[in-house]
């Protein structure tokens, strides 16, 4: 008796047979690939960020800023005549993943460096991997410095953004003057805003002033109605917020929507978070780096290529032009020290100097973070944020931390 | 018989050539492998579970976090040793399994009930790891978990992780081999193939079903804590949603009928994930998902299910009796 | 007070919408024994439907149609096509609709991307109700989602939809032995019961941000509540939303809001637990 193939059998045949196809392939790609990396004639570096996730409101940014670097250096020659490539990849603003692209980036890929992050929750996991496979991490976001044992301070690690002493101490006394001295903080459950709020209460505790309350959100909340109601029965003037990405952007449309009478002031906000939603941001203070309406020559001539490389809308923000630096350094150090050897360009990472959108950028010797001057402005209905102060670079103050 | 044989020298090989890999392999794609390695112990106890008891985990990654943050906190907060964490992970998982499989499967809770409280206890794990932050180390987890050393035994490192692995697999084998095919496994498939005649026939299938719950549990627990010792960390991702998919597929994709079939779709689906996350980097969820519909519409025995039905109707072509006709 | 008149209305607020995600919940399983895993995804849906709508600079209010409108049809393809092939296979079809809800989370991603949208709020402005501040918008929110549940359950209890699909509940061979095509039904069910969820969608969007991943807030509280509310009626799950959201909201600012939700989890597991035929106790000839 012959045994009849029935059609039933044949599409599971044929499902099984793709199946098997599909993975035998898998594993006959997945021999190790020849590298690339070791080529002394390119420089080829690691971008990584929170593409998706709770940060990737500011990915386009911070990799356009990093993307028009690099374009920027191989049109006139490379780094010291070197081609520079880049692999990027997304770590979703997660620990885990953030951990499985550095290693990838370094081992595999074995890129000469990684560039990006923002939340430091990102910087803590990859400063576990990252000096290890002794592949420098350039950090390209404001954070929180060295308070509460964040790992920064590292022979393999620098950091292109602010720490509190730059972005958080100008602030302060501008706020006891303009606006008030009662606090309501904000933020999310992480080291960033718990580490900030660490010098903000020093800093308001010698101007006489008080935080009314405190409260930290784990990352996805929704809904934020009930401190918001807290927020205008303690009192305060000055609402402190440091929640990241999307939930910053939530509590925004509902402070709007419940009308809070506090000042909102946030160290996130910038240009990015003021054009996705100018009805929320309008009247926030911010303080930054780094402003759109910085006007310099300099930042003229790096918004012009911006514009033309991303459109005349696309924001950019400190974030982006840290990332933009932080490559320019790069390639500085690896022209002085005419090699991509690590050790022999991360030598002189301290000795270059770079004249940048937001003025002349150098890496301190003492703890590997950048001179910055600050900026403190109100964001207006338009989304545009109009500079209300002006300070001085100053050098970045890691207590406990010499290289 | 002949099937154990076969199982036994396809585990076999496999085992051996394991052994080997770190000759052949770089360092990182060994970590890759390692990461294999003890996913494939999850896939095994979540396949026991499944293909054996008929009970569907929609949330296992919970137990797997679970042995991987008691490890965790045990030995960075609490200063244990890392052997008696790890023992501590299981031991604990393994109650917590009691506890539940108490509560529900002597309440009369099954099916979809039971795969819907279990996708619950995945989002309580969750929201715990996240929220309890002086604890768990909140959204950001908890970075440098101490690798196993039990004396002179020191499995830090890339290496030492690998062989950690590959020794936990080895023991997960043997573990479910032993209730497979023992008396107790053919009461498991009594009682997935109909409980109401199996408790008629005098077992307690609470009972059992709680006990393989406690296996299942166990093994997963096991396989988090080991990989929080291979990997030096652990985040709240570990408990998630898509993990706990993830691991569906696996058993899922490669056949809930055989555990040499839940190694398959460990192995097939974590190699693919590697190559199209550089062609699609954030779109692997998609691939999942797909992966997972088309397995459940067209292949619901898996790879290795339906090669073993079609194996049995090509090479034993004879009258079908009436009784098989509907397989 | 005002602090007990904000908390009860930012908890109608949220129960309300709940309550329509898990009403729709509801129908589809009471009807098809399906647990629709994907059901979060029609609120997103439907919140990215009022993005489309407000975006183009048409008023927000006409989402409220097309959200339903595109629910319905997502609705109707995922069981028409698939979910239809696997009525003998329950597990298979939870398991199905597992893996369809990541699909559609990335194709929501591949079209409108990761970063956060904003859908503008169509009564802009806050009034003062006995000393608490409550945005106008959520008040609109209630009151068209407390109608849209009203409306169903009307329908649902009296129309000759809802009384064919009480039949196919109750017998579905029977059913169709007398003539009753239940998979046709079945169809329109599953679309209504997206429907419902889209309009929750759209509903909550103006309130927060509009990314592929927020149906899964939804979902969990939404799920338990149908099941506490026991299969399928209208009026159990609503009191299983009322538990489930409104003891989540009413606990938060005394626990935290992690805290809260994971202790309501832990008591709606013990509910269903003692009483797996749902809180409400049934009544015999009534449906609603």
């Amino acid at each position: 008796m012959t045994h009849q193939i029935q059609r039933r059998d044949f599409l599971r045949l044929a499902g099984g047979v793709g199946a098997a196809a599909v993975i035998g392939s898998s594993l006959a790609a997945c021999a190790p690939p020849a590298q690339g990396g070791g080529d002394k004639d390119a420089l080829k570096l690691g971008f990584l960020t929170s593409f998706t996730g709770l940060e990737a409101v500011l990915a386009a940014a911070q990799f356009q800023g990093f993307e028009l670097a690099v374009n920027q250096l191989n049109e006139s020659g490379g780094a010291g005549g070197r081609t520079i490539s880049f692999v990027k990849e997304d770590d979703a603003a997660d620990s885990k993943q953030t951990i499985d692209k550095a290693n990838k980036l370094a081992l595999s890929d074995k890129v000469n460096a990684v560039v990006g992050l923002v939340a430091s929750l990102e910087r803590e996991a990859a400063l576990t991997v990252l000096p290890k496979a002794k592949t420098p991490l350039f950090y390209t976001t404001y954070y929180e410095g060295s308070y509460l044992d964040a790992h920064a301070c590292d022979p393999y690690y620098v950091a292109t953004g602010q720490v509190p002493n730059q972005q958080i101490d100008p602030l302060v006394p501008w706020l006891s003057d303009n606006v008030g001295t009662k606090y309501f903080v904000v933020g999310s459950d992480y080291i960033w805003p718990r580490g900030t709020s660490i010098r903000l209460k020093e800093l308001v505790d010698e101007a006489g002033g008080s935080i009314a309350g405190e409260q930290y959100f784990p990352f996805g909340t929704t809904d934020f109605s009930q401190v918001l109601r807290e927020i205008d029965s303690s009192g305060a003037d000055i609402a402190w917020i440091t929640l990241a990405g999307t939930d910053f952007l939530t509590f925004l449309t509902q402070a709007h929507q419940f009308g809070l009478k506090a000042k909102l002031v946030s160290l996130g906000m910038d240009d990015v978070f003021a054009h996705a939603n100018p009805d929320a941001a309008a009247g926030v203070i911010a303080s930054q780096a780094y402003f759109k309406s910085i006007d310099t020559p300099a930042n003229t001539a790096f918004l012009d290529a911006y514009s033309a490389a991303y459109g005349a809308d696309a924001p950019i923000n400190a974030i982006g032009v840290a990332a933009y630096n932080a490559v320019n350094l790069i390639a500085l150090a690896v022209e002085k020290a005419d090699s991509t050897d690590t050790d022999t360009w991360m030598a002189e990472i301290s000795s270059v100097e770079f004249d940048s959108p937001l003025g002349k950028v150098a890496v301190s010797a003492t703890n590997q973070n950048t001179t910055s001057a600050n900026f403190i402005g109100e964001v207006q209905p338009d989304g545009t944020i109009s500079i209300l102060e002006e300070s001085d670079a100053v050098e970045p103050d890691l207590p406990g931390c010499s290289l | 018989m002949r099937r154990r044989i076969i199982a036994g020298v396809i585990v076999a090989i496999l085992v051996v050539a394991l052994s080997f890999a770190p000759w052949i392999i770089d360092p990182y794609n060994l970590t890759l492998v390692t990461q294999i390695v003890i996913f494939g112990v999850v896939a095994i106890s979540l396949q026991t579970l499944w293909g054996r008891g008929g009970q569907l985990s929609f949330g296992h990654a919970a137990f797997f976090g679970l042995g991987a943050y008691v490890y965790a906190v045990l030995t960075l907060k609490v200063q244990l040793p890392a052997g008696v964490s790890m023992l501590l992970a299981v031991v604990l998982s393994v109650v917590v399994a009691l506890i539940i499989g108490y509560f529900l499967f002597f309440g009369g809770v099954r099916g979809a009930y039971f795969s819907v409280i279990t996708l619950a206890l995945a989002l309580i794990g969750n929201q715990v790891a996240i929220s309890w932050t002086p604890v768990t180390g909140g959204n950001s987890g908890l970075l440098g978990v101490p690798s196993l050393v039990i004396g002179p035994l020191d499995f830090s490192g890339p290496l030492g992780s690998f062989y950690l692995s590959v020794v936990v697999l080895a023991v997960a084998l043997a573990i479910t081999a032993l209730v497979n095919y023992s008396r107790v496994g053919l009461i498991f498939a009594a009682i997935r193939e109909d409980e109401t005649r199996a408790t008629f026939m005098g077992y307690n299938t609470s009972g059992y079903l709680t006990g393989l719950l406690a296996l299942s549990v166990g093994l997963a627990a096991l396989a988090g804590a080991v990989f929080a010792a291979a990997s030096n960390f652990v985040a709240p991702d570990m408990l998630g949603a898509l993990l706990s998919i993830e691991m569906l597929t696996w058993v899922a994709v490669g056949g809930r009928n055989y555990v040499v079939g839940a190694l398959l779709g460990v192995v097939a689906l974590r190699i693919l994930n590697v190559q199209i996350s550089t062609v699609l980097p954030t779109s692997w969820p998609l691939v999942v998902g797909l992966f997972f519909v088309l397995v459940v519409l067209l292949l619901p025995a898996g790879i290795v299910g339906s090669g073993v039905q079609l194996a049995r109707r090509l090479w034993r072509p004879r009258a079908v009796p009436a009784a098989e006709a509907g397989s | 007070m005002d602090v007990i008149v904000s908390l009860l209305l930012n908890a109608a607020f949220l129960v309300s919408v709940v309550a329509l995600v898990a009403l729709g919940l509801g129908v589809i399983y009471g009807l098809l024994g399906v647990i629709n895993m994907a059901h979060g995804e029609f609120v997103a849906l439907g919140a990215y439907a009022a993005f489309l709508v407000t975006s183009s600079g048409v008023p927000y209010w006409l989402a409220l149609i097309l959200a339903p409108l595109l629910g319905m049809g997502a609705g109707m393809a995922l069981q028409g096509a698939i979910l239809s092939r696997l009525v003998s296979r329950p597990l298979d079809a939870i398991l199905v609709t597992l893996g369809l809800s990541l699909v559609f989370q990335q194709i929501l991603q591949a079209v409108f991307g990761a970063v956060p949208r904003t859908v503008a709020n169509p009564t802009p402005g806050a009034i003062d109700i006995l000393g608490a501040t409550f945005p106008i918008f959520r008040l609109v929110a209630i009151l068209i989602a407390v109608a849209v549940i009203v409306a169903t359950i009307l329908f649902l209890a009296r129309s000759e939809f809802g009384i064919v699909v009480r039949a196919i509940l109750q017998n579905r061979e029977a059913a169709s032995v007398n003539g009753v095509n239940a998979a046709r039904y079945s169809v329109w069910a599953f679309g209504l019961g997206a429907a419902l969820a889209a309009i929750a969608g759209a509903l909550i969007a103006p309130s927060t941000n509009v990314i592929p991943l927020m149906g899964a807030t939804y979902l969990a509280p939404a799920f338990v509540a149908v099941i506490l509310g026991g299969a399928g009626r209208p009026s159990g799950v609503l009191v299983g939303v009322a538990f489930m959201a409104g003891l989540e909201v009413l606990l938060a600012p005394y626990i935290g809001a992690t805290v809260a939700r994971a202790g309501v989890l832990v008591l709606a597991i013990i509910a269903i637990r003692l009483r797996p035929d749902g809180l409400v106790r049934e009544k015999k000839d009534r449906f609603a």
